[in-house]
């Protein structure tokens, strides 16, 4: 039981509804950094950010009461790792991770629903 | 009989998790809580703050969660302080190299804030 029910519970309220509202944009900074990878000038940095920026939804999801989030964060975060992020990535490993960032998309897209 | 947990130094550099991580410490678990963004704050702050316990998280830019720890142990403020991991998803043995290079424990990303408060308890109960 919380120390301070009501608290808690308004305040969770609170930071649970901007965090919902937030998933769209969070979401479209995602791909967009995707994006804008171009595999004939690769930037590693742009890589290590696009991973970063799937770590925090991972992170952050679950704990805001989005587990989907994170769980499909957590799949496109681990990919996303087991791949050489330093050199531009084949087609094969650009279209699982188009393939797990539409799957994030979507989980977005439902926590939208209201 | 040990005295109860009540202060809490939260270092992490991730402004949702911050947010929901003090509304669960400090709603939920009535802690008082200090809240730093990165490691240098971290260290520059431990001493006038003086925390039960560190809750401190492993992925942080420029100085990471473990650079931050060893920084931790070597002040003289903070280095018997305990200190709990915050990071996604820990295996077991990452789990098992946290515990050896001394923090008391690991709590996995993402957490439940109504039931991480006492996790923290019972830990720095344990200890």
């Amino acid at each position: 039981m919380p120390k301070n029910p009501s608290e808690y519970t308004e305040g969770l309220g609170a930071i649970q509804e901007q965090y919902r509202q937030s998933l769209p944009e969070r979401f479209q900074e995602l791909s967009r950094v995707w994006r804008e990878l171009d595999a004939s000038k690769w930037d590693a940095s742009a890589f290590h950010t696009f991973v970063r920026l799937t770590h925090r939804l991972a992170g952050s999801g679950g704990s805001y009461g989005f587990a989907p989030v994170s769980e499909a964060a957590h799949r496109l975060e681990v990919y996303a790792r087991s791949v050489d992020g330093a050199h531009a990535l084949s087609s094969a490993e650009c279209a699982q991770i188009v393939k797990y960032l539409k799957q994030l998309g979507k989980v977005v897209n439902e926590t939208q629903k209201r | 009989m040990k005295k109860p947990l009540q202060r809490i130094l939260l270092v992490e550099d991730d402004t949702d998790i911050q947010a929901v991580a003090l509304l669960a410490l400090e709603a939920v678990g009535g802690f008082t809580v200090g809240v730093c963004s990165s490691g240098p704050e971290a260290l520059d702050k431990v001493g006038g703050f003086a925390p039960d316990l560190i809750l401190l998280d492993v992925m942080m830019p420029g100085m990471d969660g473990l650079t931050t720890f060893q920084a931790l142990r070597a002040l003289p403020a903070s280095a018997d302080i305990p200190v709990v991991f915050m990071t996604a998803r820990v295996q077991a043995n990452e789990l098992a190299h946290y515990k050896e290079i001394g923090a008391r424990d690991v709590i996995s990303k993402p957490f439940d804030p109504m039931t991480m408060p006492a996790a923290l308890r019972a830990i720095w109960e344990q200890g």
